[in-house]
């Protein structure tokens, strides 16, 4: 720590900080644009000017850019005096030269940093004279609306998308104040991190779309703390909620995890919670029930075996209620047997070494990505490895005495002070891209390289003979040797535990230095992990119950296509089936009870980390829907179980922690708190003067005991310690930059303590993993399939958000040129797999490992093949008609979201707002 | 007295490689190769060449900011900024229409004197006379084996470039000449770190002028002594002087350095029959007008910044008391306007406000505020709250004339329309 002089006072700041950055974390009021905490300074907006006075005596001072001056001890500057106060006020009033003044109509309004900022500086007259300038809007896609003549210049988009999460098809082109933003010609933004240009944009550039089709003023709306639903990472986000429906999902700062940014799909995904394919009644024997019908009464209190499955869907609360219910014994994940030896392995590794956080990801400065779809499996994972690959060039201009948030300077030298990334897999993705190191390799391959690898690295056979190591290995093992602090990065994508495995004895072999990351296929698929610690009935197991004695079935929701098809058949097979169900109406169970989605109650996930997070609802569940563990609880009166003295939630916690003490301290309950404010202090309709006589809106929905009400009455988040923040706000900042104002530090050079319970505390000592011989890749004829995924269409849930099933691509299958001569392809051809009915559209790539072929199916699909030999060309009548069902589809989806927002606005107008006559 | 730079200039048809050679040309380049370079910088030094682009600073101590010695990158690059785009300024097109090898020969030694093994020659898109002469010579001292791998037997190795700009003003600062080099946009960078450490693809770089790399062949061939002598009074050297405006014979003259601005008025002929002098810049319109009263202060960096302009690039541009200051700053102000690079907000938006304004003074429609706030913009725009030099050039004319030319601003808006039109 520092002492510098800021109007006089003396404050200890952080050294290595800018000047802005220290102002900031002081909580005092400098206005900025361009600079960003993650995305470092370039100096271009100018709107942080202060002065600076050579000495104590110095009266004059000269003007400087806080975000580009580093502080030092002893430096006095002033940020209230007239000079630099009158000239931030012209930047704004330079700005506004072409800014338009239709703040009403624009979606950023009331969460505005150029708003606030403009309040700021006091600017409030129009002096220029002449004409705005104005832009041609372009269509970029479901996700977003552009806006350019909002536009302010301060380059922040592009430095984000290109420089950042390294799109290419936005820039900025022309010059002087004819900058423009945007692509070379209309069409979708190809990131799959464009939503974050919502959240970058300063001003209203770059809206949210869907939000926009239904949208709230932020002060209208109520905010809740939630947690991810879309891939094992858990970033938390922020859901606002007005008149019973989610209008959006932002992002809300973990400075471990997400920091400021999230991937689209978890900021569009959580739309199917709006879903008209969401269950809301109660059905039985496939009709429309009531919980205390006798038929109902009769399915739940059947005689027998009662086997829960559960889902690493659901929250871990469910789960464990499920497993109360039946049984340990009877309790199955939704897991296939290959599934759950992956689980088990991939359990026995986060009992030996801890799993690094997004930030210690961007600190690593060599990389090795071992057979892993990162890209797809955890999307914001990648862009974590992303900053990373930054280190050696900071570094580089560190030793320049060029601190390493000038960000520019880090980009030029970057191309000579690479961080190494090593790459063995298949396919191709951005990361694939920027590798340095390549081995194109299957599965196998890939895991046998890396015991291989480890080998080498430890000096002995750890399963693999190291003379099997390729030259790419040797290279690896080098790069590995010399790093300081290497990362491995591996997941279940290709459905292989070797791989897995070969990550955890190279964490061993290369030792304390290496950090570690193993991204899980669903958000709470290690709470299920957690679960399965005590026990529990083994996918094979069930099948043979289920053949051997009649069997009753509970099963909590489940979503992809594969795993409903096994359910189907397990389901003919059982005596009756009962569902939790979130989506979907149509099946043959006897028994149908409606789930709360995660925005209608509160719940909890373990990340890849093993790290407990929890949600809070922002809405109530509408029609019967219930929260699963309270349907189970219910049928646990039923059937006389002792899990039907749990009460509420904060007792089914209690018990939880009982069973597994090593979540003891997971979830905050302080009742002494007072309940935090969901809801913005800002002036609205709501609280206009005799609004409690004239304007009546429902009552505000709060679950018992919740530390959060529906108000703006009650705790200020920031004044929490313990409470997430349900929105992000600070006096005088209403966008979420507000958030810039709380970081002392963000991802700077010594990381704070992680406060969260990490499900896996109790350490094993490491062991090495041997060779299993099952690991070993069988022989077999014809092409080897090798899944792949996409962030849009992998992941069911989020497809039933209308904007991320736009764009869902469909089936494909890769192959090399020289693959696709010797079977007669071309590319764009359809094709199926030895006779399935599925359709893949054939495309070229390089990364195609031997005898293998890379297929991607969508969520909504199911290709149960792993080997096929023979491809039918679908003929120009087939080709006509499968495009022409793609139109089809297109056109549904386009029809569905125009209805479901129909429906929504509808359901608004029906808000019992009530006038009372005869007050004026 | 000798003319360096201009001693084989020849505009008609520039000098080939052997006429150069026979008038003593590369001998210098010769003369650094028995030097080391360390050497050759230190000759730079103690001949007090300063940078003739308009900053003047000195060239010697810009290059001993690169690292040298065993451990210093192994690529380095040396650039010649030639993309001559201020108004009023046509000296490096002269220096490089007719006498292309000076300045290849400069760019050797240059790229000598800091172990550089590529040269870049950026050269201003429109000068395709200068590029189809400087590619020819370029060819010649190649074939010659004057650039290339190990250069006649001494072990250093350079390739020289010709590189023509898309055409952008800012691309005549520095560093967004560099990003323009490595096909980004061309905004500048932030110093530090200065190009000398990370400059061209990460790599130490010198930028250099056109004219001052011309200089440098004298310098190695003639010695330091002999260079500080030629200049006049504080400053070394000669240097290509020019006029335009309405004087009798607009055009370059080399001059010592230090000569004073009237010699080149009268070499010019002084102004045209029935015109008087009103002001003049300089060194180029980034630079502050200065009166007839400033005629006899030497034309050098230090005399003319006392009297209270730049000397800038050298290139003077009279204003005669026919026409109109305040159409004349407009002009300037438009240009720069254009040419802004859009990156910093001061410069983006101001120049264009700035220009609005001024289009309403000369028009008729202009106000006493619109003085007020045309004020506001000059401080706005001022060293230290842009980011780069190009606002604060621009507003270098139009402060001034506001300080010099009071009254026809004031009559402007006093008789709703421009004095000088009706």
């Amino acid at each position: 720590m520092i002492k510098i002089f800021i109007d006089g006072q003396d404050y200890k700041v952080i050294e290595g900080q800018n000047l802005l950055q220290a102002c900031l974390s002081l909580k005092l009021n400098l206005p900025y644009f361009c600079w960003h905490p993650s995305m470092g300074s370039v100096g271009a907006c100018r709107q942080c000017a202060v002065t600076r006075y050579e000495d104590e005596d110095d009266r004059q001072g000269k003007i400087i850019i806080a975000c580009m001056t580093p502080v030092e001890e002893g430096m006095r500057v002033s940020v209230k005096q007239s000079q630099e106060s009158e000239f931030r006020e012209q930047i704004i009033a330079a700005m506004m030269t072409h800014h338009p003044h239709d703040c009403p109509v624009c979606a950023e309004g009331g969460e505005c940093h150029l708003q606030d900022m403009t309040v700021m500086t006091g600017h409030y007259a129009r002096q220029f004279k002449g004409r705005k300038t104005s832009f041609n809007n372009q269509y970029l896609g479901p996700l977003l609306k552009h806006e350019m003549n909002r536009c302010i210049t301060c380059y922040r988009c592009v430095r984000f998308y290109r420089d950042y999460a390294g799109g290419e098809d936005l820039s900025a082109q022309a010059s002087k104040n004819h900058v423009y933003f945007g692509r070379q010609t209309d069409g979708v933004l190809q990131s799959e991190f464009a939503g974050n240009l919502a959240e970058v944009c300063p001003t209203g550039v770059f809206t949210d779309k869907p939000f926009g089709n239904h949208y709230s003023r932020k002060w209208d709306m109520q905010a809740a703390p939630s947690v991810c639903q879309h891939c094992s990472v858990g970033c938390n986000t922020s859901l606002s909620e007005r008149y019973g429906s989610v209008r959006r999902v932002t992002n809300r700062f973990n400075a471990h995890l997400n920091g400021y940014f999230l991937c689209d799909r978890g900021r569009y995904g959580f739309d199917f919670v709006n879903s008209p394919q969401r269950c809301q009644q109660i059905r039985s024997s496939n009709k429309p029930a009531q919980w205390q019908d006798d038929s109902l009464q009769r399915v739940l209190s059947a005689p027998g075996r009662w086997i829960g499955i559960g889902s690493s869907q659901a929250s871990l609360e469910d789960n464990f209620a499920l497993q109360q219910l039946v049984g340990k014994d009877n309790f199955c994940p939704d897991l296939d047997d290959k599934q759950q030896s992956l689980m088990q392995l991939h359990g026995e590794i986060l009992q030996q070494y801890p799993m690094a956080s997004l930030a210690e990801i961007e600190r690593a400065d060599a990389v090795l990505i071992l057979g892993e779809d990162i890209n797809c499996s955890a999307p914001r994972m990648a862009l974590a490895i992303r900053q990373a690959l930054l280190n050696k060039a900071r570094d580089k201009v560190e030793t320049l005495n060029v601190p390493g948030w000038q960000d520019a300077a880090v980009r030029n030298v970057l191309p000579d002070n690479p961080v190494p990334l090593i790459w063995f897999g298949y396919g191709e993705s951005e990361l694939q891209s920027s590798a340095q190191l390549q081995l194109l390799c299957d599965d196998h391959q890939a895991a046998r390289q890396g015991f291989a690898l480890a080998g080498l690295l430890c000096g002995h056979n750890v399963g693999v003979e190291v003379s099997e190591a390729q030259q790419q290995t040797r290279q690896a093992a080098g790069i590995l040797q010399k790093a300081s602090r290497p990362l491995l990065i591996g997941g279940w994508s290709a459905g292989n535990p070797a791989l897995l495995a070969a990550l955890a004895n190279l964490r061993k072999a290369l030792g304390e230095k290496a950090s570690m990351a193993i991204a899980a296929p669903e958000h709470n698929s290690l709470g299920l992990s957690v679960l399965m610690q005590k026990g529990h009935l083994s996918a094979a197991s069930l099948e043979q119950s289920i053949d051997r004695e009649p069997v009753n079935l509970l099963v909590l929701d489940y979503k992809s296509q594969s795993w409903r098809t096994r359910m189907a058949s397990l389901m003919e097979k059982a005596k009756q089936t009962v569902r939790l169900g979130l989506l979907g109406n149509e099946s043959a169970e006897e028994a149908l009870l409606p789930v709360a989605a995660f925005s209608e109650c509160s719940g909890s996930a373990v990340n890849y980390q093993g790290r407990v997070q929890y949600w809070q609802p922002a809405s109530k569940a509408s029609g019967d829907c219930l929260p699963g563990w309270q349907w189970l609880v219910h049928l646990a009166k039923i059937q006389q179980k002792s899990l039907a003295e749990v009460e509420d939630l904060g007792q089914l916690r209690q018990r939880l922690m009982a069973d597994y003490p090593q979540l003891e301290g997971a979830w905050e309950n302080d009742p002494r708190q007072q309940a935090i404010a969901q809801q913005p202090p800002r002036y609205s309709g709501r609280t206009a003067m005799l609004a409690n006589q004239t304007v009546h809106e429902p009552k505000p929905y709060a679950e018992p005991q919740a530390p959060y009400r529906q108000s703006m009455e009650g705790g200020e988040p920031r004044h929490s310690e313990t409470h997430a923040q349900p929105y992000s706000w600070w006096p005088g900042w209403n966008s979420n930059q507000s958030m810039h104002k709380f970081q002392q530090e963000y991802r700077g050079p010594e990381l704070e303590q992680q406060h969260s319970t990490v499900a896996f505390a109790h350490f094993q000592s490491p062991g090495w993993f041997k060779w299993r011989n099952q690991w070993s890749g069988s022989k077999h004829r014809g092409y080897r399939l090798l899944f792949l995924g996409q962030v849009f269409g992998s992941d069911g849930l989020s497809l039933e958000a209308p904007a991320i099933a736009e764009l869902c691509e469909r089936a494909q299958l890769w192959m090399r040129q020289d693959q696709a001569d010797g079977l007669g392809l071309k590319p764009g051809q359809w094709v199926q797999c030895d006779g399935l009915p599925l359709w893949l559209q054939v495309g070229i790539s390089k990364q195609v490992p031997q005898n293998c072929l890379l297929a991607y199916v969508p969520a909504d699909e199911a290709l149960p093949f792993k080997v096929c030999e023979h491809f039918d060309v679908a003929d120009l009548p087939q080709a006509e008609a499968l495009e022409k069902q793609y139109r089809s589809h297109l056109d549904d989806l386009k029809t569905n979201m125009q209805m479901r927002q129909a429906r929504l606005l509808h359901q608004d107008e029906f808000i019992p707002i009530r006038f009372v006559e005869g007050v004026n | 007295m000798d003319k360096p730079l201009t001693a084989t200039l020849n505009i008609e048809q520039p000098l080939d490689l052997d006429q150069y050679r026979n008038k003593g040309g590369y001998q210098g380049f010769a003369r650094a190769l028995d030097l080391t370079p360390e050497e050759v910088q230190q000759q730079v030094k103690e001949a007090n060449l300063r940078g003739r682009g308009g900053a003047g600073f000195p060239t010697g101590m810009k290059w001993g900011f690169v690292p040298m010695g065993e451990d210093s990158p192994g690529r380095k690059y040396l650039v010649c900024n030639a993309d001559e785009m201020e108004p009023g300024t046509f000296k490096d097109r002269w220096l490089m229409e007719g006498a292309p090898h000076l300045l290849v020969e400069g760019m050797m030694i240059a790229a000598y004197a800091i172990s550089a093994s590529v040269a870049y020659l950026f050269l201003r898109g429109e000068y395709r006379l200068c590029a189809t002469r400087l590619e020819k010579a370029i060819r010649e001292a190649e074939q010659a084996g004057l650039l290339g791998e190990n250069i006649q037997g001494s072990g250093y190795s350079l390739n020289l470039h010709l590189h023509t700009s898309a055409g952008r003003y800012i691309c005549g600062e520095e560093t967004a000449l560099l990003n323009a080099l490595e096909g980004k946009r061309a905004h500048p960078r932030a110093k530090p770190p200065f190009p000398q450490v990370v400059g061209l693809f990460g790599q130490p770089t010198v930028v250099n002028n056109a004219e001052t790399l011309c200089n440098i062949p004298g310098i190695l061939r003639q010695g330091p002594a002999w260079y500080q002598d030629l200049g006049r009074g504080e400053d070394a050297g000669t240097k290509i002087y020019g006029i335009s405006g309405r004087v009798k014979n607009p055009g370059l003259w080399e001059l010592p350095m230090g000569a004073p601005a009237k010699e080149i008025f009268d070499l010019a002929g002084g102004m045209q029959h029935g015109l008087k002098l009103r002001g003049w810049l300089p060194g180029g319109a980034s630079t502050d007008f200065l009166l007839p009263e400033h005629l006899d202060t030497p034309m050098e960096y230090d005399a003319i910044a006392e009297a209270g302009s730049r000397l800038g690039t050298g290139g003077i541009i009279a204003l005669d008391d026919k026409h109109c200051p305040v159409g004349m700053v407009l002009n300037l102000i438009r240009f720069f306007a254009q040419e802004s690079c859009g990156w910093c907000t001061p410069c983006r938006d101001g120049l264009p406000w700035a220009s609005e304004i001024l289009n309403r003074i000369e028009s008729g429609r202009g106000s006493q505020e619109d003085l007020d706030e045309l004020q506001r913009l000059c401080d706005f725009m001022w060293m230290g709250k842009t980011f780069c030099a190009l606002a604060p050039g621009a507003v270098e004319p139009m402060s001034s004339a506001m300080k010099y030319f009071a009254d026809d601003f004031q009559q402007h808006i006093d008789k709703g329309c421009c004095p000088y039109r009706h």
